[in-house]
């Protein structure tokens, strides 16, 4: 070791058989300088096993890990029988119960793939990946039977097998080995029918001694055939994840891989044979004969011992190892050197380029030029250190707030891309659905290309979030396509379309989509809702309605009843009725439709503060109180009163917070009065959102909106920093507290100066809330779990309480 | 003061402000996303962050 802590393993390649049924000419295992093959046992022994499963929960144990990959491999790992794999299953199981979660993969040739192993994988959520080389040319110029038969049928019947609604939670995706002798489009079309969620693409293995097969003048085959299925991934809207091409975009970005083959991110992987000997990553046998071993085994040392190997240990120091050519280059944080092996030569070993240097410097600079943005120099910290002063004071003026704003945004962004990518991957989301997806994305995204506003006003809804958490929580849930409460999974991903065409609406721009009928109703986040009569419901076996978006009219049709709404009272926030209209968009009869009405999203003003009040937005219920149903016209007059004087009294009274709530305070949502201390919340799901009851006085409102605001502050906070290390629950509840009260003190330190009648009433809160703030704050300080920058803004926030007096 | 800095933990993807096209964004893949987004996702929705980078497996 160098002094440096070890980076823990959390992948471990378990080869569970050592032979195979196929005889594949570019099988690195076989065909390659290394045959320690033959001397290992076929099967993996049971005190193998078992001995493993124990090597990795002490390694769970001693590195804490919360979860960790078993990737069941060989050889051809279905040749150890069902019986035989579910024996590893269960031992892995036991092993690491209670201790962390466990993910299992197999990958196979799946030629034996059938109905008893899937359902063994099925009963241990065991997630299967396959190997084909693209149509039956493709595959059958190497991946073949012993005697020369194709295994082609074989392969694509399991693949089908797995693509069975009973399986395919289970279909992982497939690999394909690259010979540039194939049409690569041909390829990608051949796997795509096959519909993988996600592929990859690998270089075959070679080192600079056996370097790959090329045509001779040729420096960059492997590049130009890679990029020919990257322009068509792209031209497609990238219709499956190419693993590949995702880590180079995430390289480029500032991430990590997904691969071994690129990046610099330290291995974390170990591979344990069928003998027990631990061995770095097993494509190291195209080097020379015992390139992966490490000397150490399951029976003889702990998993840390093969980490502290020198072959791993040069894996895991990044750009340090790397050649000198490498480290000079300007991609190599993307190719990182590419694959280990490929840089092998005999003479200086691996301090060299990979032997497919010019394909990976091509391939990635043609990626760069195709994805500008992500590959654009990298922005700067999103909060400023003066924003993070003024925060961490209990404060924040507009600039600040403004920053916080946008780095909100971003990540709205980012997750509505989440919803729209995990939704296309998933295997639970049928594919009515995933074209809707489609549809809004693909309106969404010429409207962002064409620098719509907007995109970013929808976009940036406070509850963009709690949906997008919604769905990425139940696409993340093995029950996924089950319904949730009263919604199905298809109802939560169909609102992407009702974002969509809210924003096509805002834009201005035509647009057909289809959108979820929820509770009765077409909701458009941002503007309102259109409900119609009672016949509409889900029990009617209405779920989904169509908007047509044109210049003057909304259309909306739903079933063989349709209405239209002049789009600029939608854009102007009037109420109106739906007017009946036929297919084509002309007025109808009245009564021919049913009655049907919009129920526009309201808007409620202060002195300089101008807020939606969002009493219909479907995922608005994400408190810990419930939210309460639509006001009235009467209620909602009530509820302006009491903003308008809540705003001049924070305006006049409280000044210092009144610039953050101009800028960051974008809607309200009226709450159910559930209990006594049930009168307003904020969460982390609703950035800009503060849910209220309706005090009896403005200067409680005042309080409510002053105090949730700090809540909504703080979210915003952790969303981009580490204040405690690890994230815990109830301290961050205590630090939301001890932040809240900061302003709740302040309040009543101002109301105690005023001179009023509840001058003596203030004085005695406001020192109420400063023990009660001091105490908050030395609890959380105390606790020993704050980050060194969370104990540098918690000391800010004791300074800020101690001059409150 | 003390330089932010020095006090940051390692720089958290989701405090790259930068807006990515929406067009440009599905090429980033779930990996990526998931690391930009992770800290907004509650613990259920760990399982988008996908671990392990042996290349042999899918």
């Amino acid at each position: 070791m160098d002094g440096r802590a070890l980076i823990p393993a959390d992948q471990f390649v378990l080869k569970v058989h050592s032979r195979c049924d196929l005889a594949c000419d570019h099988c690195y295992v076989y065909e390659s300088a290394d045959q320690s093959w033959r001397g290992r046992p076929a099967s993996v022994p049971s005190g193998v096993v078992s001995r493993a499963a124990l090597r990795i929960a002490e390694h769970v144990k001693t590195h804490e890990l919360d979860r960790v990959e078993v990737v069941l491999h060989g050889g051809e790992p279905l040749l150890a029988g069902v019986s035989g794999l579910r024996a590893v299953l269960t031992e892995l199981e036991n092993a690491l119960h209670g201790l962390c979660r466990l993910d299992v993969k197999i990958h196979t040739n799946g030629v034996l793939l059938n109905e008893k192993f899937c359902e063994l994988f099925s009963e241990h959520s065991v997630g299967v990946g396959i190997s084909l080389d693209g149509d039956r040319t493709a595959n059958d110029r190497h991946r073949k039977y012993r005697d020369g038969r194709s295994s082609y049928d074989k392969v694509v019947r399991a693949i089908r097998l797995l693509s069975d609604d009973r399986f395919k939670h289970l279909y992982s995706g497939l690999l394909c080995t690259i010979d540039i002798a194939n049409d690569p489009i041909r390829v990608y079309e051949s796997l795509l029918e096959l519909a993988p969620p996600r592929l990859d693409l690998l270089l075959p293995h070679a080192t600079w001694d056996a370097p790959p097969p090329r045509t001779a003048g040729s420096a960059t085959e492997y590049a130009d055939w890679l990029i020919a299925i990257f322009d068509r991934w792209q031209a497609d809207g990238y219709p499956v994840r190419i693993r590949t091409f995702d880590s180079i975009a995430a390289t480029l970005a500032g991430g990590e891989s997904a691969t071994e083959a690129l990046g610099l991110a330290p291995v974390r992987m170990v591979v344990i044979e069928t003998d027990g000997t631990y061995e770095q990553a097993d494509s190291l046998k195209v080097a020379y004969e015992g390139a992966p071993a490490t000397g150490f085994g399951v029976f003889t040392h702990s998993l840390d011992s093969a980490l502290e190997h020198p072959g791993i240990v040069a894996r895991q120091r990044g750009i340090a190892d790397l050649s000198a050519a490498c480290q000079r280059c300007p991609v190599v944080s993307s190719c990182g050197g590419g694959m280990y092996a490929h840089r092998y030569k005999s003479e200086s070993e691996f301090d060299n380029p990979s032997v497919y240097c010019d394909d990976l410097l091509k391939l990635i600079n043609h990626i760069s030029s195709r994805l500008p943005h992500v590959a654009g120099s990298r922005a700067g910290p999103a909060l400023s250190e003066d924003a993070i002063a003024e925060l961490a004071s209990g404060l924040g003026g507009a600039e600040t707030i403004g920053q916080v704003g946008r780095g909100q945004l971003s990540l709205h962004r980012r997750l509505a891309a989440a919803v729209y990518e995990t939704g296309l991957s998933a295997p639970a989301v049928p594919p009515p659905t995933k074209d809707l997806l489609r549809a809004a994305w693909q309106v969404l995204a010429l409207a962002d290309r064409d620098g719509s506003d907007a995109v970013n006003t929808v976009l940036g809804h406070p509850y963009l979030r709690a949906w997008a958490v919604r769905c990425l929580a139940r696409l993340g849930r093995s029950d996924a396509a089950d319904d949730d409460g009263d919604r199905s999974l298809a109802a939560d991903l169909g609102h992407l379309g009702a974002v969509a065409a809210a924003v096509a609406i805002r834009g201005r721009a035509r647009a057909r989509l289809t959108v979820p009928l929820i509770d009765g109703a077409v909701h458009l986040p941002g503007l309102g809702r259109l409900t119609a009569g009672p016949k509409v419901s889900g029990a009617d076996g209405e779920t989904q309605a169509v908007l047509e978006i044109e210049a003057d009219w909304v259309r909306v049709r739903l079933g063989t009843d349709g209405w239209r709404l002049p789009r600029p009272r939608v854009l102007a926030g009037d109420s109106c009725p739906a007017e009946p209209c036929t297919p084509d968009g002309a007025p109808a009869v009245t009564g021919v439709a049913r009655p049907a009405g919009w129920e526009p999203v309201r808007v409620l003003t202060a002195p300089d503060v101008r807020v939606i009040l969002e009493d219909t937005d479907l995922y608005r219920d994400c408190y810990q109180w419930p939210a309460a149903p639509r006001l009235t016209d009467a209620e909602f007059a009530r509820w302006q009163r009491a903003f308008g004087l809540a705003g001049r009294e924070i305006q006049e009274h409280h000044p210092a917070y009144a610039p953050a709530l101009k800028v960051g305070l974008t809607a309200l949502m009226p709450m159910m009065p559930a209990s006594a201390e049930a009168d307003a919340a904020a969460t982390r799901q609703g950035f800009g959102a503060v849910a209220t009851v309706l005090p009896d006085n403005p200067a409680s409102l005042a309080l409510l909106l002053v105090r949730e605001f700090q809540r909504v502050k703080l979210g915003a906070v952790l969303d981009l920093y580490d204040l405690f290390d690890p994230v815990d629950r109830q301290l961050e509840e205590l630090l939301e507290d001890a932040y809240a009260s900061l302003a709740v003190t302040e309040f009543w330190r101002v109301r105690a100066g005023l001179g009023q009648h509840d001058r003596a009433e203030a004085a005695e809160r406001h020192q109420y809330w400063r023990e009660h703030t001091s105490a908050a704050i030395e609890t959380v300080t105390g606790s020993g779990a704050l980050t060194l920058f969370g104990r540098h803004f918690v000391g800010q926030m004791r300074d800020a309480i101690a001059v409150s007096s | 003061m003390v330089p932010t800095e020095e006090l940051r933990p390692a720089t958290s993807p989701m405090a790259d402000p930068r807006d990515i096209p929406l067009a440009e964004l599905p090429a980033l893949g779930l990996d990526v996303l998931g690391r930009m987004i992770g800290r907004a996702l509650p613990d259920s929705s760990a399982n988008l962050l996908r671990t392990g980078s042996f290349q042999s497996s899918i």
